[in-house]
Parts: structure tokens; sequence; C-alpha cells
């Protein structure tokens, strides 16, 4: 349920939902168009700045369209080698993290989820971890989720670069302050 | 770099190290205000006592006789004997004159007394008693010749009435047994005395002439009130450094944010020739209660 916590908020809210609508509404467009039902996001840095809770509200947003969606978020944790994957099923959104799962588990579970409308991947940096860019093969299509203020030069370029060298297709880029 | 770098990132920069800016400020407070407080605190102390203290002066005059003889004529048409009263006051300021007097007063009094009755302990930077010698009490006296006369004042000035008046004692003592000695061609002869308490706000123009010295007048009230002398001694001791660390962080903060631009308006992402497909300001998140 979306709500504020104070009416002083209700413009700015209302001016979140319909940017979060108008992405929703872009990258389903962009799946019809180019007849693709798996896509990744990436992001230029590693800090957490938000880009899970986008993802999440993005996936939400088209659910609410009446879409089937699983979101898989393929977390890479160096300082905890354990694998594991958690599963939580709503009314249409299926929800799995993952920490550490190997590049034919995750394209198994891609494989396996390809029934939903949409499979959206929240990868790690793929300039950082090598192991995230081959979870961005498995998508073959990326979106990438970038602050404003805080992507740097370099880095964004890099992963652009990375990307194009390993032939996946970046559709676009979600921007956010 | 230098086309990629933009006032919003040195604004995003400042902006993400508000925090850290804000407590270097408060650190810097905190830091140059306990380190110079309590010296500003005991050279206020110093300003407001030496505004409000009134002191002791014992003013002696002397009259310089000129010894005359028949071989003298010549000299005294010269007008020789006019410098005579120049040269006792010369004496009496000698580095010698200060010695004798610091080792006759030392005889009487301890070195904290004297420290603490003269202008010593009133400086911005209080003499230690371990610290003392003879060159800090030689504004404990003034020696002046009476203008175009034959007369001379020494005064002796402190906070207690009776230093003052060994003071002068002293120096009377000096003048007429080992001054007098040395000048061959004058006696001196003691006039007398007067003991007086001097306010320094309001110096009649005859003290002014004999008693303002450069010390004496940077201590007048005129010239430093204890608060104009605590508001200038706050800017330079504590909002000075801290204004510099200040510039010096936020220096530091604009050279990074030069080196490390960032992309910060969608201009700069279509310029990859990549789309974007959406703006999201997160200024309210998801999920927040009502």
């Amino acid at each position: 349920m979306l709500s504020v916590n104070n009416y002083g908020k209700l413009r700015k809210y209302n001016r979140l939902c319909q940017s979060y609508l108008y992405v929703s509404n872009a990258i389903l467009d962009i799946s019809a168009n180019r007849e693709i039902n798996v896509i990744g996001m990436a992001s230029s840095f590693t800090d957490k700045k938000g880009k899970d809770t986008i993802c999440e509200n993005v996936c939400e947003n088209i659910c609410k369209q009446g879409n089937k969606i699983c979101l898989i978020t393929a977390d890479i944790d160096i300082n905890d080698k354990n694998y594991d994957l958690n599963e939580t099923a709503g009314d249409g959104f299926k929800k799995i993290k993952t920490q550490n799962i190997s590049v034919n588990k995750l394209k198994e579970l891609v494989e396996k989820e390809k029934n939903n409308d949409l499979v959206i991947i929240n990868l790690p940096p793929v300039n950082i971890f090598a192991q995230a860019l081959e979870y961005a093969k498995i998508c073959k299509n990326i979106l990438l989720i970038e602050k404003y203020c805080h992507s740097k030069y370099d880095e964004f370029e890099n992963t652009i670069d990375i990307l194009k060298q390993n032939n996946i297709a970046v559709l676009g880029i979600i921007t956010y302050v | 770099m230098f086309e990629k770098f933009g006032i919003m990132d040195v604004w995003s920069v400042i902006r993400k190290n508000i925090v850290m800016i804000f407590l270097v400020l408060l650190g810097c407070i905190a830091l140059f205000g306990g380190i110079n407080l309590p010296r500003i605190t005991d050279s206020m102390k110093v300003v407001y006592t030496n505004n409000t203290m009134n002191m002791n002066v014992s003013v002696a005059s002397f009259y310089v006789q000129p010894i005359m003889d028949e071989s003298s004529s010549d000299k005294i048409e010269s007008g020789f004997y006019k410098s005579l009263p120049d040269d006792y006051v010369a004496i009496i300021n000698t580095d010698y004159c200060l010695e004798h007097l610091y080792g006759k007063i030392l005889s009487k009094y301890a070195k904290e007394d004297i420290i603490k009755y003269t202008n010593i302990g009133r400086e911005e930077v209080p003499v230690k008693p371990q610290n003392l010698n003879f060159q800090h009490i030689k504004d404990i006296y003034q020696c002046k010749r009476q203008a175009n006369t034959m007369v001379i004042n020494v005064a002796a000035k402190s906070y207690n009435e009776e230093l003052s008046k060994d003071v002068l004692e002293y120096l009377k003592e000096f003048l007429i047994m080992s001054a007098d000695g040395q000048i061959k061609n004058a006696n001196i002869e003691y006039i007398g005395k007067s003991d007086k308490v001097v306010d320094f706000s309001n110096l009649s123009q005859q003290d002014k002439l004999l008693l303002l010295d450069s010390t004496a007048q940077s201590a007048s009230p005129s010239q430093s009130s204890p608060l104009k002398f605590a508001v200038i001694s706050i800017i330079k001791c504590i909002i000075i450094p801290t204004m510099l660390i200040l510039f010096l962080l936020i220096s530091y903060l604009i050279i990074y944010a030069f080196l490390n631009p960032t992309l910060n308006r969608k201009s700069d992402f279509t310029a990859y020739k990549i789309p974007v497909i959406g703006e999201i300001n997160v200024d309210i998140k998801y999920g927040e209660k009502t």
C-alpha cells in the first residue's frame, strides 16, 4: 500500500507515482516491441544508493497493471561465499533473492520463470564483478539505473564499454535523484 | 575533464559532505576555543584591570645646579650647562641603573609581588616569576626633564603605594649617591616629592607628559575597551583559524569534485546515445506510514 506521512508531501508523492508509472510503461513498451521478457537492471556504482528500492517499486508498478512479474535479485557477497536463495510469492509478483548463485543455476532459474510476463534481474555492477557480467549475458538486455551526481563518468563509460564488448544491449537508462 | 566539470559537481559534493563540514566547523570552534579561551579570558581580565585600577604614582623633582668657577665661564657662555639635566636623565635610564634598582626591589619584594603590583602581570602574555629580570621593570619609572628648565622629574608608578614610594626612594638615592658623583660640572638637589593616585582614564596634561609612555598608552581605556579586545581576540584566535580550516576543507572537496566529475543532468546520459526512459525524484519513499 502506497502511503505518505503527511498531506504536504502529497504533491511530491503524486509526481513520484507518476514517474514510476511512466518508467513501468516504458519498460513494458520496450519488452513488447523487442519481444523480450528477461531484462537485467544494473548500475555503474557499488554503493547502496537506492537501486534495489527502485527495482522493486518498478516491478510493483508493472504488476499493478495486471502483469505477472518475477524479480530476481542476484547479490554477490565476496565476504560470504555461501549460496542462498529466498523466494517470496505475492499476487502476480514473485521475488527471488539469491546470493552468490552460479551462472548455470541462475540460467535455470530464469528459464523456469520465463512463464511470467516479465523477468527482471537486479544485477550487481558489471564493471566491478566478473560474475555480474556473466549474469548480464543471461539477460542479453540491460537497463541502467543511475543516480544523478553520484555516477562517475569513468565508471559509467567503463560499464557501457564492457556491455558493448560482450554484445549486451543497453535498452535505456533510469535516472534518479 | 574540464568540459565535464560543473558547478553541480561542487554543489553535490558539498551537499554530500555537509554533515562533515558542520562537524569540522564545530570541532574547530571547540578546539581553538578550548585552546585560546583561557588566554583570551586572562587577557580580558588584564585589560579590564588596566582600565579600572588606579595607579599609585610618586613623583620627585630635582634641580640640577651647574658648578660655576672662573675656568668654566667660557663653557657657560656656550650654553654647555643646558645639557646637564639630560646627562642625569641619560644615567638614570641606563641598564646599570635598572639593574641596581632591580636588585634593591628584590631585596624587599618577592618576584610574585613585583609582577602583581606592576604592569608586568597585566601584559597580554603575563611574565612568570622565574622568567622575571631587570628589563621587565623598565616601565616602573619615568625620568624626564622639564622643558627649558634645569628641573628633572622622576616618577615611579605601580599598583602598590609602598612599592611606588620605595622605587622613588631607590632612584633618589641612586641619583644623589651614584649619578651625582659621575657628573663633575653639576650638583643635583632634591626639591621635593608628591604621591598621588592616578586614574589613567582621566589624566591631566602634565601627568600625560610625564607618565604616558607607549606601555601606558596601550593600556589606557581609550585605546582598548574589554569588549573590543574580546571581539578582536575571538576573531584572531578562533574565527580566523576556523575559517582557514573550513576553506582548506572546502578547497579539498572542490578539487575532489574537479577530479571526479559526475553525471548530473539528463543531457549527460543522452550524450552516450542511450535513451533516458525515466527520471525518478526519490524525495518521498514508498511504504511510509500515515
